[in-house]
């Protein structure tokens, strides 16, 4: 992805300095268009510098104007080194790099291959201020189900084939990214949340940077492979089938999201938890529409959603300097009982916003995760700096 | 019969294109209804080899025995085949009735033997219901005994028992509260036994076992629904069967928002719900499969659980049943097995127990559907046969039948009405078939297997009248089988001692697919020259104009569950207009035996079908709570008039026929004139918003 080039199928964000950055993500396999923000080509009276036109025009311009050499000032001074200010000054894109920069230095990877594949997410912890020490830790452990397992679980593509009709529209309109539904929840628009949207975008980055490593090294077989009867309504991605990407992405923007909200203070996003339930449930609906659609077994969404909730809580302790936990998680898919749906609630508790310790049968749990104080609070000035400017997205604006 | 007995002679083949398909008459020994047994037969030729015998649902119409007698017949081997739900009480299974039809589950040869000599069992006769997967049969379940916990409701109470497929009664207009439901009992058909309840096909639930779920899926006071349905059996993704409640649309929700939904913060504590839900797919089942067998397991459930309810002064409060299903065949005359059993919970006489019970249906969709046809011979020197162009679909992957009733004789034998035959689309014509048993008419194709077959059969008492049956296999199949030809038959009726005021009445049976579900059948129909579809204006013509000849009959159609005594049935009107909407079926129905009068003339009454003339349907709730959806037909104007009429018979209204007529008759004045053919509405339009309490 170039930085710089606006492009993509929103021409009109490129004149607003950069959210075409949501259409880069088309490098990524899968975020194309964020087109339910297309309406804002208002912006687009600005072109872009590579125009041929405009670099004519500039050039004439100059020869026109610019007259014989000057003196340089003597009292241009430097700029400010590691510093937050100039987050500001750069084009959302740009800042996504250097988001992107934060959040995938802070972690890395190795595999195993047993009876059935484990993908080993770790976390790499450097002391703030140091040259890098690297220590790494259990973040996410995801060991793929048997062969045996995912036949079983192909009853349920062909029961939920029955809903393709009901979900066409929807199964279509969430091939890109989650955001436009969630925004049919919260108010989220490019005006009016712009931090908010960067934020989410960031984090649907190293979900994919991550679910897809993932998916890699489990290299889970697709519905359409164990049968000729699937036939799914959508292309099947390349990519393995466990975890759910989409169950991955939607998941972890729900999550941060309610963590949004809940920052705000704002009054009635502190009830009750319907807010963060709502979003859950459609996180959740998009997960199982992806089986609707035959290309995913429920228990991808199950390890999807456990990926996407654990890397929420990841990117929060980077966003807000008063986070003390951290929480890992491990999802052993041989545990899991093939003739089981997806089911989000034995994950997570949205009110309280905590992830369940143990999933499944008590004595064979099929995930668990762990949550414990950090003793070295984990930093990021730029994602401090990102996540400040979106919770005042949601704060309620004082009146004069 | 798996084989026809013997062959007789080849019938003289027609000049014309030569064809792989041959028409024999087959020779039998009588007493065998020949469209059951060509519908048991064929069904083996439509399911996997490797698949063991398939078990059906049934009705059985007893005669001059009991339940247990019937039972007691069959040897170890046979018994085996038999399973007689645990609905019927030690107690009903002893009663000797003079006729009682019930429903049992057997497999295809005990149903054969029973065909093969109905008489030798005690069986009048025996109506085939639907394919039934094994597992679904809890053969261990123990006999219901009589004894049921009282459920007090306050004064003033009456109940809303609504029958339908896909109810998803979780919905918040259901509810009395966030974890409350209003629905005292639901009994789901289609689920595995094993999950609530103690039945032989399906599960029960009770409002603290539903509530308890509500409970257990309930956070952040919002129901996690589908996986309350999951939990409550409804539904089951991996099981493969299918649940409409699942979809954004349902027909029972739909139905039962209109009979009894309520907002949850303004939910009366005297309209309990209690509801069946029915089977919506049987897999692998080619012969169409008749819901009676469920219908009647639903209606012996809910009739003994309304029976349950008490006022606080003692009383037992009345219940308003709704089943907003129809079919089209039949003999329509009230005396079909649904209208005998209908009757024995609903007819007047069963006022005088203690509990007051009303049954709704819809007057059915099939005004315009082309599939009935009344076939008369006026007095002349030379009476010429008449033809009814028959198109069947293709693609049709479910078996089709064609009823032609005679009329009613007392003498005996019967008089030799008409005889039929039936052409092929490539022009092969059957030999004749009459008003007599002994034999019929087999169409082969090139590999010897039968693929239709035209045969008389004697419906017993009560209908007393004969029918002559043609009977299609499906017309595409995925898997090699024996196929009938789609396209343009004919069936050709010649008249012989058929009286110049007596008529032959034809139905085609319903075979069409929903929308929403997998495509099964296509809807075969007549297709006359002669009949008039349109107005002069181009628009749908809803009444046979005047003095037709066309045999083809927007008139009769309706709906063959509808035609009893005793059920209030309802015709669609659209409410901007005042008129009928244009499927909404129509009478008359016909005499039963020796009377001079039918039991209806059509419809009791109409209601809202449709807001207008592009509103189609009307709004009532989708299968989540809080959403609403649109659903047209006659389906929704039968639970509009069981809630006004619940909420009239809460103040002390009969909520009977009569009563129901004058009420029409008064709201018809709401309308603007005219006043649209008893034939449709009935007593006239009546005008409910739902939003009365």
């Amino acid at each position: 992805m170039a930085n710089g080039s606006g492009g993509g199928p929103e021409g009109g964000f490129g004149g607003f300095g950069g959210f075409g950055g949501f259409g880069g993500f088309g490098g990524f396999g899968g975020f194309g268009g964020f087109g339910g923000f297309g309406g804002f080509g208002g912006f687009g009276g600005f072109a872009g510098p590579e125009s041929p036109l405009n670099t004519e025009a500039l050039l004439t311009a100059r020869d026109g104007i610019v007259g014989a050499p000057l003196d340089l000032d003597p009292n241009i001074v430097q700029g400010c080194c590691e510093d937050t200010a100039n987050l500001k000054r750069l084009s959302p894109e740009v800042r996504s790099s250097i988001f992107m920069f934060e959040l995938g230095t802070r972690v890395t990877f190795s595999a195993k291959c047993g009876e059935t594949a484990t993908a080993c997410l770790w976390r790499v912890d450097t002391k703030a201020g140091h040259p890098p020490k690297v220590q790494t830790k259990p973040l996410v452990e995801m060991t793929a189900p048997t062969i045996e397992q995912f036949k079983d679980q192909m009853a349920y593509l062909s029961g939920y084939a029955d809903l393709r009709q009901d979900r066409a529209a929807e199964i279509l309109a969430q091939l890109p990214t989650p955001v436009p539904f969630l925004a049919s929840i919260v108010f989220m628009d490019p005006a009016r949340t712009p931090f908010t949207i960067e934020l989410l975008n960031a984090a649907l980055r190293f979900a994919n940077y991550n679910h897809m490593r993932i998916k890699y090294t489990l290299a889970a077989k697709r519905p359409i492979e164990f049968s000729p009867q699937v036939q799914p309504m959508i292309p099947t991605p390349t990519h393995g089938s466990l975890p759910s990407g989409h169950a991955t992405e939607s998941f972890i923007t729900a999550r941060l999201l309610w963590k949004l909200l809940r920052a705000s203070g704002t009054p009635q996003y502190q009830q009750d938890g319907v807010w963060g339930e709502m979003m859950m449930r459609l996180a959740s609906r998009i997960a199982v529409n992806r089986t609707v659609a035959g290309v995913h077994f429920p228990v991808d969404s199950v390890a999807g959603s456990l990926l996407g909730l654990t890397l929420a809580e990841f990117i929060y302790e980077y966003c807000d300097p008063t986070a003390q936990f951290r929480t890992s998680a491990s999802f052993d898919g041989t545990r899991f009982d093939a003739a089981d749906d997806f089911d989000w609630h034995q994950l997570y508790d949205a009110p309280d916003d905590l992830q369940a310790k143990k999933s499944g049968p008590s004595n064979k749990p099929w995930a668990t995760t762990k949550r414990s104080k950090s003793k070295h609070p984990s930093q990021s000035a730029p994602l401090e700096w990102l996540w400040e400017k979106a919770v005042a997205e949601w704060r309620d604006l004082p009146c004069a | 019969m798996a084989r026809p007995a013997m062959r007789l002679k080849q019938t003289k083949e027609p000049e014309g294109p030569r064809s792989s398909l041959q028409w024999e008459a087959v020779a039998t020994e009588g007493g065998v209804n020949e469209a059951l047994d060509f519908r048991l037969a064929q069904q083996a030729n439509f399911i996997a080899p490797e698949q063991e015998e398939v078990w059906w649902s049934a009705l059985v119409d007893l005669r001059e025995t009991s339940i247990a007698r019937f039972a007691r017949q069959f040897d170890d081997n046979f018994a085996r085949q038999l399973h007689i739900p645990s609905d019927y009480s030690k107690q009903e299974r002893e009663i000797v009735l003079e006729a009682k039809i019930i429903v049992i589950f057997a497999r295809t040869r005990l149903l054969r033997l029973v065909n093969a000599s109905p008489e030798k069992f005690g069986v009048a006769s025996v109506q085939l219901g639907a394919i039934l997967d094994r597992d679904f049969i809890d053969v261990g379940t123990k006999i219901h005994s009589n004894d049921l916990p009282i459920i007090t409701v306050p004064n003033g109470s009456v109940i809303t028992a609504v029958i339908d497929d896909g109810i998803a009664f979780g919905n918040n207009v259901f509810r009395d509260g966030l974890v409350s439901t209003r629905v005292q009992y639901v009994t789901i058909l289609p689920t595995p036994p094993g999950i609530g309840g103690q039945v032989s096909v399906g599960s029960e639930l009770e409002k603290p076992q539903i509530d308890a779920l509500l409970v257990s899926n309930t956070t952040a006071k919002l129901l996690d629904e589908n996986r309350f349905y999951q939990q409550a059996g409804l539904i089951d993704y991996a099981d493969g069967t299918f649940s409409p409640t699942s979809l954004r649309r349902s027909h029972g929700t739909h139905v039962m928002g209109l009979a009894a939904g309520y907002p949850m913060d303004a939910a009366p504590d005297d309209r309990p719900i209690i509801c069946a839900i029915l089977p919506t797919r049987v897999t692998e089942d080619i012969s169409g499969g008749s819901i009676l067998p469920s219908l009647i397991l639903a209606l012996q459930r809910l009739t003994r659980q309304a029976a349950r309810f008490r006022c606080e002064d003692g009383t037992r409060p009345p219940a308003v049943f709704n089943f907003s299903y129809g079919n089209f065949a039949g003999p329509h005359d009230g005396t079909s097995p649904i209208a005998r059993v209908i009757e024995d919970y609903f007819a007047p006489s069963c006022d005088e127990t203690d509990q007051v019970l009303r049954m709704f249906l819809p007057a059915g969709n099939g005004n315009l559907s082309r599939t009935h046809a009344m076939l008369a011979f006026p007095a002349a020197a030379n009476r010429p046969a008449k033809t009814l162009d028959f198109v069947l679909m293709p693609d049709d992957r479910t078996a089709s039948e064609v009823q032609m009733w005679m009329p009613y004789s007392a003498s005996s034998p019967l008089p030799k009405f008409v005889t039929v035959r039936v052409t092929t689309p490539d022009g092969l014509q059957s030999g004749p078939v009459g008003i007599s048993a002994g034999s019929y008419q087999a169409l082969f194709d090139g590999n010897g297997d039968e693929v239709a077959r035209l045969s008389f059969a004697f419906e017993p008492f009560p209908t007393a009248r004969g029918v002559i049956t043609l009977s299609l296999n499906p017309t595409a199949s995925l898997t090699p089988a024996p196929l009938a030809p789609s396209g343009r038959w004919k069936i050709d009726v010649k008249p012989d001692e058929i009286a110049p005021d007596e008529s032959v009445k034809v139905w085609i049976e319903r075979d069409d697919t929903l929308p929403g579900f997998r495509r099964g059948g296509r809807q075969p129909y007549f297709d006359n020259a002669d009949y008039q579809r349109f107005d002069r204006f181009g628009g749908p013509l809803a009444i046979d104009p005047p003095g037709t000849d066309c045999p083809v009959r927007r008139a009769g159609t309706l709906s063959g569950f509808a035609c009893g005594q005793s059920p209030l049935v309802i015709g669609a009107l659209t409410q901007s207009n005042g008129k009928m909407s244009d499927y909404s079926a129509a009478g008359p129905t016909t005499p039963p035996r020796d009377a001079p009068d039918a039991y209806r003339d059509g419809p009791d009454a109409s209601a809202r079908g449709d807001d207008s003339p592009v509103l189609r349907g009307v709004l009532s709730a989708g299968s989540r709570s809080g959403s609403m959806v649109r659903l047209t037909g006659t389906s929704v104007a039968a639970p509009r008039a069981a809630r006004f009429t619940v909420n009239q018979m809460a103040v002390g209204a009969p909520g009977d026929r009569g009563w129901l007529w004058v009420q029409a008759e008064l709201q018809d004045h709401n309308f603007p004139p005219p006043k649209p053919e008893v034939t449709r509405t009935g007593g006239g339009r009546l005008d409910i918003s739902v939003n009365e309490t």
